[in-house]
């Protein structure tokens, strides 16, 4: 007995079906460079709204940057590093969390001056003052440490201003809608 | 006219009450604070829970819609005696939130501003766990309040939308 198959393809060809999915992915690694961009921005942008004091060096802004690396597939996105906040804009973790001078000392001698610079007749913050030791026209006091390092000590308590969390809470409400609906129709999966 | 407040203020406050009902019969000796001000005032004392609607986030419900959906940022900072207490403290709270609690409608009565009434309106949904992290200043040179710190961080949305 002989059983006769007609096979017909329906939708697409293997190699078709490769080279969309191949789209999609390069569209979606696009997509996820795009969403660390704009989080950079509004990082940046909460750090600049919280500002208290005049006179701002804009370092710790400037210590927010976009960081992409692929791993296979797999596409991170990072924004702000911290070994690069570290060195740039020590007093990161202070600012955001908040807390007292001594808590400024996070693991290291948090280098800097709060409101301490006289330049141009207005208090200024500056990482690099020339004149840390002798601190001239100081309105608050840096302590010098036998490590002959500097700690900061601010006689009011810094107020947490959470830029971290709030680029967190913004980056997530805008994935949600922009992005993991738009993902979900191309099927491809994210972590 | 009494003054009603609004959906932010209501939230964060709903938040409070419930914090503050459930610290009272379990965590006897906490002081709840809505303020990094009251937290550093000099007379009070440890553990301290530190609730605040830091932030919120809009984004338009749908395209062509004019509702918008909000994503409110409560930060729930605690002040604690020890590490141990910290993260006890902290697994405590987690577990508390993680269902929900009552939304209140909060207003001022007609005439005063020193009594608060609340009327029930559905309940506020934990969506996401943004931070749950230690706050690690060290142990030298720190202040007393700084020692053992944790935050929390969360997103709310309310229910009835």
């Amino acid at each position: 007995m002989t059983i006769s198959f007609t096979i017909t393809q329906h939708g697409m060809q293997p190699k078709q079906f490769i080279r969309k999915v191949e789209n999609q992915f390069i569209s979606s690694k696009g997509a996820a460079r795009e969403l660390g961009n704009i989080a950079q921005e509004r990082m940046r942008a909460n750090i600049k709204e919280s500002l208290q004091r005049d006179g701002s060096t804009g370092a710790l802004s400037d210590s927010i940057k976009v960081h992409i690396e692929d791993v296979g597939k797999v596409r991170i996105v990072g924004v702000g590093k911290i070994a690069e906040m570290n060195t740039m804009a020590p007093y990161w973790y202070i600012v955001n969390y908040g807390g007292l001078g001594g808590a400024a000392k996070h693991g290291k001698t948090i280098r800097g001056y709060y409101g301490t610079m006289i330049a141009h007749g207005q208090p200024r913050a500056d990482l690099r003052g020339a004149n840390i030791a002798g601190g001239k026209g100081a309105t608050e006091a840096f302590h010098s440490l036998a490590s002959g390092g500097y700690r900061m000590t601010p006689k009011a308590p810094i107020w947490p201003h959470n830029y971290i969390e709030k680029t967190a809470n913004w980056a997530s409400t805008v994935y949600r809608i922009h992005y993991a609906g738009a993902l979900r129709r191309t099927s491809i999966s994210t972590i | 006219m009494p003054s009603y407040f609004r959906i932010s203020r209501n939230i964060e406050l709903s938040l409070l009450y419930y914090l503050e009902t459930n610290l009272a019969t379990d965590w006897s000796g906490t002081t709840l604070c809505k303020t990094f001000k009251q937290v550093f005032t000099k007379n009070v004392s440890l553990p301290i829970v530190c609730v605040r609607l830091s932030d919120t986030a809009s984004v338009r419900l749908e395209i062509g819609s004019n509702t918008l959906l909000n994503s409110h940022l409560l930060i729930i900072d605690i002040f604690a005696r020890s590490d141990g207490q910290r993260l006890d403290m902290a697994d405590y709270i987690k577990d508390k939130i993680k269902d929900g609690w009552v939304h209140y409608d909060h207003s001022h009565p007609s005439g005063s501003n020193t009594t608060l009434t609340r009327v029930a309106n559905g309940r506020d949904m934990v969506i996401d766990y943004v931070v749950d992290s230690k706050i690690d200043f060290g142990l030298d040179n720190v202040d007393e309040k700084d020692q053992f710190r944790h935050t929390i961080s969360v997103r709310v949305r309310p229910a009835t939308l």
